[in-house]
This record gives structure tokens, sequence and C-alpha cells, in this order.
């Protein structure tokens, strides 16, 4: 609980999760990552309520809404994140597999990016790590995040 | 204008009279150091005088040939100039309803023959009255005149702050052009080294791979420099966002960034309570660094090493200290090193850019604090900072 | 020449336009890398007019935004592009040397989709340039169809008549712009 989460992971399905920890550890992320099972507990999270009240300040640099999440649940998540003025601008990416017209939603009301999801486990597993590479350590988050850990450099 | 100095200066009345033997006399009672008596023969004359001169009264006879004094006292209240001048009417017995009209205002009248005492305190006190008017306007310009100061002192100064507004937000485009444009070509030298070294491959001797080095070296080091710059400069603009910060907290999470620094070393810290201050946090959690950056890399040489932080409340102020038992400084530049660019050690032995103390300065002096330092040259040093004791973190 | 363009690139600096594609070509992904000089030249682009009247019709996977820059700087380029109903959907990551948190804010205001500052140190840049262009061309979905101006809704409702005909194993992002 001390130590922040730079990636706040949606996801009920423990093989997934447990894949995406797995992938993200590879880049030395897995324990900056933190698991939550739904769209409720997110929100706690993100709101440092209930039972996140005692968590590290900061917001993470990535939301990741997992691929177990219904697609309608993923859009009202990132509905919620984006109509608040406090989250609004956290980085969030979708996965799973959508529809054209889903996907369109997805990107029109606001998400970073959609990954689609890959049924062979090792390629999953390498998506998992690109993501991690990304939205972990190469991409700057917008004020407020949990930045980037700099070398010994303030 | 001050009245006693009015007093001296003799005031103008003008003598109206067609009579050469009555305006004689007049002269006689009214002569003296505080009139400067001027004379006019008819309507016209006087309407002369009037012209060139202010008077404090007119002395007017009534019947005159040509223009009565009647007609020319109408002609002088119908000039904006003259209208407010008192008039004193000479008539002669009898005559007083031809000047019933001119019973308002600074309009006076006597009956010949003339008793000159009566005379004399009239015009005496048509002269006090005209000497306390202009005392009054003079009083009134200089007031005026104070305001119209005031009024340009402030155009003055809010145009100093204009010029200051716009020399800030000038330098705030001078950093954001420097952060800019100082490094992409650094990144290029940088890319084009690695480029240069990936082709040369096996071609690569070990002087190339020197002077490879060498210039990585010093980009990094131009790197540092600018991003120290670019601290330094925005320490000085962005404002102060004051919060409550425990210090002992922020000491401990820059001990954890400072960690890879430290590991593998022999170093003993004595931390003692520290209060709770108001501040900005970020700027205080760079001073923190700063110091504490600065006692590990000035006791690179010492094992172990000791580097000791602590406080007191002294006169309405937190002093807090870093101390250490590294190289420190010679003592007679304990000034020195807090000023941009100031190193006492040359880059070899101890690296760093000379911007860091003059951060903790700047952020310490914008948080109404001071900083100082002490040392003994090869046997350690401590620097000091000092916070005001605000009513919102009383211990 | 003939594989379609994955990358556009807006770079005003050649030095740094340089240093990006040799980062791509260790990836093999320069060949399908566009470079445009500044936000004028990009809008060209995606509007295929200007020098870029005669490309192939088709919308890059990911546009790489410097953000100062002559003429049409980063922020302007976002404005009008990220209000293009047939262009908001084109992943934009802004890459910049400025880590001022005033233009971070902004880009993120303005729509980008990811920020990522170009270092000084080369292996760093490199490093950081590898990772997101591994990620916006082999991780990241592509945006749905880019459709052009002026017909969009015509081309959307033509698109999903093919796309109920095809189901959903075919993917719009590779149908030629011009059978739609």
């Amino acid at each position: 609980m001390t130590t922040p989460a730079r990636i706040l992971l949606v996801e009920d399905a423990p093989d997934e999760w447990r894949i995406a920890l797995e992938s993200f550890a590879e880049s030395g992320l897995m324990d900056q990552t933190t698991v939550v099972k739904d769209r409720g507990e997110a929100l706690d999270f993100l709101y440092g309520r209930g039972p996140f009240r005692q968590r590290a300040s900061g917001m993470p640099a990535v939301v990741v809404l997992g691929p177990t999440m219904k697609p309608a649940t993923a859009l009202s998540t990132l509905g919620d994140i984006r109509n608040d003025a406090d989250l609004r601008r956290l980085p969030v990416v979708l996965m799973g597999m959508f529809d054209v017209e889903t996907k369109r939603l997805a990107y029109a009301q606001g998400a970073n990016s959609v990954v689609g999801r890959r049924d062979d486990p090792k390629s999953r597993a390498e998506s998992y790590a690109v993501l991690g590479r990304f939205w972990g350590w190469a991409n700057v988050p917008p004020p407020g995040c949990i930045p980037q850990p700099k070398a010994s450099r303030p | 204008m001050n009245e006693a100095a009015a007093r001296e200066v003799p005031v103008n009345v003008l003598l109206v009279d067609d009579k050469t033997e009555n305006l004689l006399a007049l002269e006689s009672i009214l002569e003296g150091p505080d009139y400067h008596l001027v004379r006019a023969q008819s309507g016209p004359d006087a309407l002369l005088a009037l012209l060139a001169h202010d008077y404090a009264a007119i002395v007017l006879d009534v019947q005159m040939p040509g223009m009565s004094g009647i007609e020319l006292a109408q002609i002088i209240r119908g000039r904006k100039k003259t209208q407010h001048i008192p008039i004193l009417f000479l008539t002669a017995h009898g005559d007083e309803s031809a000047i019933a009209g001119y019973q308002a205002g600074a309009v006076d009248f006597m009956t010949k023959p003339v008793q000159a005492a009566v005379l004399r305190s009239k015009v005496a006190a048509f002269s006090e009255l005209f000497r306390k008017s202009n005392a009054l306007k003079a009083e009134i310009e200089e007031r005026r005149q104070a305001e119209e100061r005031i009024r340009q002192l402030n155009i003055e100064l809010s145009d100093r702050v204009e010029d200051l507004a716009a020399a800030n937000s000038e330098l705030e485009s001078f950093s954001y052009t420097v952060s800019h444009d100082l490094r992409a070509p650094l990144r290029q030298v940088s890319g084009f080294v690695s480029l240069l070294e990936e082709s040369l491959g096996e071609r690569k001797t070990p002087p190339d791979a020197e002077y490879i080095d060498l210039i990585q070296n010093a980009v990094t080091r131009m790197g540092h420099l600018i991003d120290d710059l670019l601290a330094f400069s925005r320490v000085g603009r962005i404002e102060i966002n004051r919060e409550i910060v425990n210090l002992e907290r922020l000491v401990e999470q820059v001990r954890q960034t400072l960690a890879p620094a430290a590991s593998g070393r022999d170093i003993q810290w004595t931390i003692g309570s520290l209060p709770e201050v108001e501040g900005d946090p970020a700027m205080l959690r760079q001073v923190v660094f700063s110091l504490l950056d600065n006692a590990l890399k000035f006791t690179r040489t010492r094992s172990p090493a000791r580097i000791e932080i602590g406080a007191r409340t002294e006169h309405g102020e937190h002093v807090f200290f870093v101390r250490d038992n590294g190289v420190g400084f010679d003592a007679r530049h304990a000034d020195k090193l807090f000023g941009v660019f100031q190193r006492l050690h040359t880059g070899a032995e101890f690296e760093g850019t000379g911007i860091g103390l003059a951060s903790v300065r700047r952020i310490v002096q914008r948080h109404d604090g001071r900083s100082w330092a002490e040392s003994v040259l090869g046997e350690g040093a401590a620097i000091y900072f000092s916070l005001p004791v605000t009513s919102n973190c009383l211990q | 020449m003939n594989d379609p363009i994955e990358i556009l690139l807006i770079e005003d600096d050649p030095g740094d336009v340089h240093l990006a594609l040799a980062v791509f070509r260790a990836l093999k992904i320069a060949d399908r890398c566009a470079v445009a000089n500044d936000g004028e030249d990009g809008m060209d682009f995606l509007y295929r007019r200007g020098r870029f009247a005669a490309r192939k019709p088709g919308a890059p996977r990911l546009i790489l935004l410097d953000l100062k820059m002559p003429r049409a700087n980063g922020f302007d380029f976002l404005q009008v592009v990220k209000k293009d109903p047939g262009l908001a959907l084109i992943p934009i990551v802004a890459l910049t040397s400025s880590r001022e948190e005033r233009d971070v804010e902004r880009a993120y205001d303005l729509g980008v989709n990811g920020y990522v500052v170009k270092g000084i140190d080369f292996s760093e840049y490199r490093t950081t340039l590898r990772s997101l262009a591994l990620y916006w061309t082999g991780v990241n979905d592509e945006p749905p169809a880019y459709v052009e101006r002026g017909v969009a809704s015509l081309r959307a409702f033509a698109g999903r008549q093919l796309q109920s005909l095809r189901g959903n194993l075919s993917n719009p992002w590779l149908w030629p712009m011009g059978a739609v």
C-alpha cells in the first residue's frame, strides 16, 4: 500500500492479471502496479476512498481497463474518468476484442489507446510487456500523475 | 505660500474717481506698505487697469461723468475675471438707493465725506479676505500639484510593473527556448556520435573510444547544466504553493531517492526531530535534495561518512542544518557558495554545476528565510537555512 | 514507397528527423514513415494537398508530433486535427524536448494520446522511441477506418454495410480507401 501505483490495472480474471504482472515485471513495473477487479474498485482507488483511503498519493500514470471487462463497462468507466475534473487527463487504455463501433466510441470518448486481445498467451504477455514499457516508462503522464522515476536528479 | 509671507506682499487696490483731489485724499488715507494703490480717473481707465492686474478691492466713486460708477460696476460684475472683486461705492448723501441692487455679495458703500478710519478698516477687511482666498488658492494648487505628482508616480509605478511583467514573461520564453533549442543540438551530438561509433564497429581504435566517451560525458554535463539552469530560473518565477510540509517525512523521501548514491558506503545518519513548516512542498524538496546530495558527495572520501540533520526554533524561526564530516571548504568563501555557478571544488574532484545552493538560497529567500554555511577546510561543513514559524504550524 | 504509411513524423529539425529515422531503420519501419516539416505540412499530408496532393489515400497509424515548430506548431496542429471527425481518431503522440508542465498539460487537453520527451542522452532517446514505435505500430489497435471529409457519413454507412457483410474477421483498416 505504500508503493505508489504507476499502473492501475482493472482486471477480474486472476489468469489474466498474472500474465500482466509477470510481463510488467520484466521492465521493473510489477511492484508499481495495483490491480483492482472492477469499475467500482477502480473509482474507489482513483478517488482514494473506501479500502484505498490510505493509498500513497498521486494518480497512476496509466489506467488499463483489462480484457475481461465488458466493453460497455469499460466504456462507462472511461466516461467516469473523462467527466471528472480531477481525473479527465488520466491516460486510459482499453484492452479487449471490440467491434469497430465500440472502438470508434472508445476513441471518440477519449481513450488514449485501444489494444486488441491476443488469444495466444505468449503474444498476450508480449503485448503487456510492450504496453508497460511505453506507458510505464516512455510516456510522460499529465501533471498530478506519478512521474517517471528519473535517476538521482529531482 | 503661508499666511505670514502673504501678508508681506502688498495687495492691489484700485481707486476710481474723476477728481484728482479725491484720489489724492483716498491715497493719503490708504497709504502704507500693505497696499499697492492704483488710480483711475474714468470708467475706461479703470477697466484698462483691471485688465492688467488682480485687485483686492475697488474703491469707486458713483458719480462720474461719462461712464458712471454704477455702469462701471455692471461691467466689472459682468466679466468673469473681475466679477469677484469687492467694490466699495462712495456715494453722495441721498444716493444710496442707486446702489440698492448691489447689496448682495462683496459690495459695500460709504457716504461722502469719507471717514478715514472706516475706509481703512473696510479696505483692510477686503484685503484680508483677498489674501486669505489667495492663500487658500495657493494651497489648493499645491495640493493639486501633489496629487498630480502622486498620479504621475502611480503611472510610473504601473509602467514599472508592466515592464517587470514583460521582463518576466521574456525570461519565461527565454528559459523555454533554452530548454527546447539548446537540448536539440546536444541530443544530436550524442546521437550522431553513437551512430558514428556503431558504424565504426570493428575499426574503432582505443583513442576513438576514449574520444567518444569524452564527447558523451561533455554532452551529459551540458545536459545537467541546462536542467539546473532551468530549475534555477523556475524557482524564481513560479508561484509558491504554500502547504504544511512535514520535514521529517520529506527528508525520509529524499533519502530514499538518494539511496543509489549511498549504496555500498558506510554512512552514519543522525536525524533529529524536525518540525512541520509552511511552504511549497516541491521547492522544499529541492532544498533538502540539494543539501543531502551535497553532503553525500562531499563525504565520498570519508568512511564512515557522518551526516547530521537537525533543527532548532529560535527568535520566531526554524533553523535547519545539514552537517557532514566531508572535505569542507575554506570559510572565507562561505558566501560565494550560494552564487550561481560558484564552485569551490574542481569538476575532477567533485562533479556538479554550481547551481544547487544558488537554488537553495533563492527558494529559502522566497519563503522569507535565510541561508548560510559554516565549514573548516578538511573537517566538514554545515549548511543552514531558516524558515519563519507561521501560525498555521506552531509546534 | 509502396508500403502504406504507418508513422507520420512531424518535425522541423532535420537533425532530429535523421535520428528518429535511424532508430526506425533499425526497427525496419523507416520505409513506412513519412516526414512533414511543420504543422502546416503535416495537415497538407493528412488532407492530401500541397506537396502531398498526389499521395496514396489512407491515414497513418500514428502521428509523432513535435510541439515547437515554425508556421503551425504542434498545438495549432492538434487544434485542427483533433476537431476534425475524419482525423480525430488517429493516435497522436507528442515528441518534444519540453518537459514543462504547462506544455504537457496543454497537449493532453488538446487530445494527444501520449507525450514523450526527447532526452539528450541518445541511448535513452533510442529506448524511448523504440518502445513508442513498438507499442503504437504493434500493440495498439488501428483506429477505426479513416474517412475523408465531406463524405464521412456516407462512407461510415457504407463501412457498416460492408462490415456486416464481411463479418468481424476482416479489418476495415486494411481495406483500400477507394473500395469503400
